[in-house]
C-alpha cells in the first residue's frame, strides 16, 4: 500500500489541551475568588500559649486557614534510638476530619511531616540539646489553602514559646503560578487549578533559606520573581510573629 | 574553590551513570538507573482503567509507590512519592488518556546518596519504554553546598551527611517537542532555560541556591546527551530486530 511519492504522510499531534475551556478562576479586574490582588497575603493572626499541657504552643490564623501546634520537650529519647551528640527533632501534621471539604481529605498529605521537619531541622540548634528530642504536634483545623506554610510558621512560632534555641523565627509562603501571573498565597481553588508552585521557608533575619519547594515548570527569571515575593512577604510575616511574641512576654510580666 | 572528594572526584564530575531499559517482562515499561553506587529500578503499569479514588474525566492520574530497600515505608518515603508524582505530572500529556490510571513503582536497589534525582531518571526512562506520551524527558541532578560555602555535584551519602546544605533539581530536557510552537515559551524564555522541581534541605543563603542552579543546569546538560544517547541506541536496536 504505497502512497503516491509527492504525497506527505499526514501526522497526528497530540493536543494537550481539551477543547472546552475551564472558567477562568480570575475575574477580568485581575481580582482573585477572594477579592485580594495577585501579590496581597491573607489576614494573618497569630498566638501562643494555645494549649496548658504542653512546653509552648501556638494558633495561627490565615485567611480561613486555622492551624494549632503543639511542642512537647525537650525530653529523653526513646532507648530504641543510638546515643546523638546533637538533639533530635520529631514533627507530626495532622488534619482533623472536618478540616477539608470533603470529609477525611487531610491523609492526602502524608508527606507533611517530612516537610515541616526539614524546614524547622535548619533554623533550630540541635546542639543545645544533645540526648534528647523535642515533639513538634500540628493539627490542623480548617484546611483553606497554603497550609503547609501556615503549619510551618505556627511550628516556628510554637517553638520560639516553648524556649528552643533557634538561630531565627521560621516564616514561610507559598505562592502559585498561572500562566503567566503569579499568585500569593494562595487558596483552596487556586492550588486546585495552579499550573507551578513555589514553597519558601526562611529566616528573615539572615535571608538564609531553610527549605525551597519548587513544582511544576518555571522560567529562570520566574523563579527570581516569584522568590523575591516570597521572601518579602517572609519578612512582613516574621515581623507579625515577633509582635505576637512581645506581647505575650508582656502579658506574662504585667 | 577546589575541594578533594573521598573517591577523587571533581567538585563538578558526576558518578559513572549506567540505565538499562525493559528488564522486567511483565511490566509496560522499566527501568534501572545507576549513579555510581545508587541504583534504583522503576517499572510502570499502564495506562490502565482509573480508580474510584483517582479517576478524573479530564485527565489521566499518575501514581507513584515507592519501596524502601528495606523495612516500611516512612514519612521521608511519602515525601518522595509526592514529589515524584508531582514531577511526573508535569512531564506527562494527561490529557491523551483521560479517566486511567499510570503506576510508577521505584524499588530502590541501593543507596549510596542521590537517591530522588536517581529514582526520578529511572521513573522518566520507565514511561519512555512503557511509551507513555511525554511533554519533554525530564534529568534530575543532586547540588549540596559546603560548610565553606562550596559547591558539589551528585554527592555521596558519606558527603551527604557532612553538607550543610542539598538540593534536588529537575530540569526539562529539550524545548523539542509534540506540543504547539510556543506553548513551551516561559514568559520570553524557552523552557529549557527554567526548571521543574526543586527541593531543598538544610539552610543556605539566596545565593548558594542560584549558584547550585547554575551549577545543575550546565550538569544537566551532560545528564540529558546520555538519556539521549541511552534512547536512541534502545530504538535503532529495537528496529534493527523488527527489521
Amino acid at each position: 500500500m504505497a502512497g503516491k511519492g509527492g504525497s506527505t504522510p499526514a501526522t497526528y499531534s497530540p493536543s494537550p489541551t481539551t477543547d472546552k475551556k475551564k472558567p477562568s478562576l480570575f475575574n477580568e479586574d485581575l481580582a482573585r475568588p477572594d477579592g485580594r490582588s495577585f501579590h496581597q497575603c491573607r489576614p494573618a493572626f497569630f498566638r501562643t500559649g494555645a494549649v496548658n499541657a504542653a512546653s509552648g504552643s501556638a494558633y495561627a490564623e490565615v485567611g480561613n486557614t486555622k492551624v494549632i501546634v503543639s511542642v512537647f520537650g525537650p525530653r529523653e529519647s526513646k532507648k530504641a534510638m543510638m546515643y546523638s551528640d546533637i538533639g533530635r527533632l520529631n514533627c507530626n501534621v495532622s488534619f482533623t476530619t472536618f478540616a477539608t471539604p470533603i470529609r477525611g481529605q487531610g491523609s492526602d498529605h502524608k508527606e507533611y511531616s517530612s516537610m515541616l521537619h526539614k524546614a524547622l531541622e535548619g533554623a533550630i540548634i540541635l546542639e543545645t540539646f544533645p540526648k534528647t528530642t523535642v515533639d513538634v504536634f500540628a493539627l490542623v483545623l480548617e484546611s483553606s489553602g497554603s497550609d503547609l506554610p501556615v503549619v510551618i510558621s505556627c511550628a516556628s512560632l510554637a517553638l520560639a514559646d516553648a524556649g528552643i534555641m533557634m538561630y531565627d523565627l521560621v516564616a514561610s509562603v507559598s505562592v502559585s503560578c498561572f500562566n503567566k501571573n503569579l499568585v500569593i498565597d494562595p487558596v483552596l481553588e487556586e492550588e486546585n487549578g495552579q499550573d507551578g508552585s513555589l514553597m519558601i521557608t526562611c529566616m528573615p533575619s539572615r535571608y538564609e533559606i531553610t527549605q525551597l519547594t519548587v513544582t511544576g515548570e518555571w522560567s529562570t527569571p520566574k523563579i527570581n520573581e516569584g522568590m523575591q515575593l516570597c521572601l518579602d512577604a517572609c519578612a512582613k510575616l516574621a515581623k507579625i510573629m515577633r509582635s505576637c511574641l512581645k506581647e505575650a512576654v508582656s502579658d506574662s510580666q504585667e | 574553590m577546589e575541594t578533594d572528594r573521598p573517591d577523587g572526584r571533581t567538585p563538578n564530575q558526576l558518578r559513572p551513570l549506567v540505565c538499562s531499559c525493559s528488564i522486567l517482562h511483565r511490566s509496560h515499561g522499566s527501568a534501572s538507573w545507576a549513579q555510581g553506587e545508587t541504583k534504583v529500578l522503576a517499572a510502570v503499569y499502564g495506562p490502565k482503567a482509573g480508580t474510584k479514588k483517582s479517576e478524573n474525566p479530564e485527565k489521566a492520574s499518575i501514581e507513584v509507590i515507592w519501596k524502601p530497600k528495606t523495612g516500611q515505608i516512612g514519612k521521608v518515603e511519602k515525601e518522595y512519592e509526592m514529589i515524584l508524582k508531582r514531577t511526573l505530572e508535569s512531564i506527562c500529556i494527561r490529557t491523551i488518556y483521560p479517566n486511567t490510571t499510570t503506576s510508577v513503582i521505584v524499588q530502590v536497589v541501593h543507596d549510596d546518596g542521590a537517591l530522588l534525582p536517581c529514582a526520578i531518571n529511572a521513573a522518566c526512562a520507565a514511561l519512555v519504554d512503557a511509551g507513555i506520551p511525554l511533554k519533554h524527558l525530564a534529568v534530575a541532578i543532586c547540588c549540596s553546598v559546603t560548610d565553606s560555602g562550596c559547591i558539589i555535584l551528585d554527592p555521596t551519602k558519606d558527603e551527604e551527611e557532612k553538607m550543610k546544605a542539598f538540593i534536588n533539581l529537575v530540569f526539562p530536557n529539550t524545548i523539542v517537542s509534540v506540543l504547539p510552537e510556543g506553548s513551551l515559551q516561559a514568559g520570553s524564555e524557552p523552557m529549557a532555560h527554567g526548571i521543574m522541581t526543586s527541593i531543598t534541605q538544610g539552610a543556605m543563603s539566596v545565593d548558594d541556591y542560584l549558584h547550585c542552579l547554575e551549577r545543575g543546569r550546565a550538569a544537566s546538560a551532560r545528564l540529558s546527551e546520555f538519556v539521549r544517547k541511552n534512547i536512541e541506541l534502545k530504538s535503532t536496536s529495537e528496529a534493527s530486530k523488527a527489521g
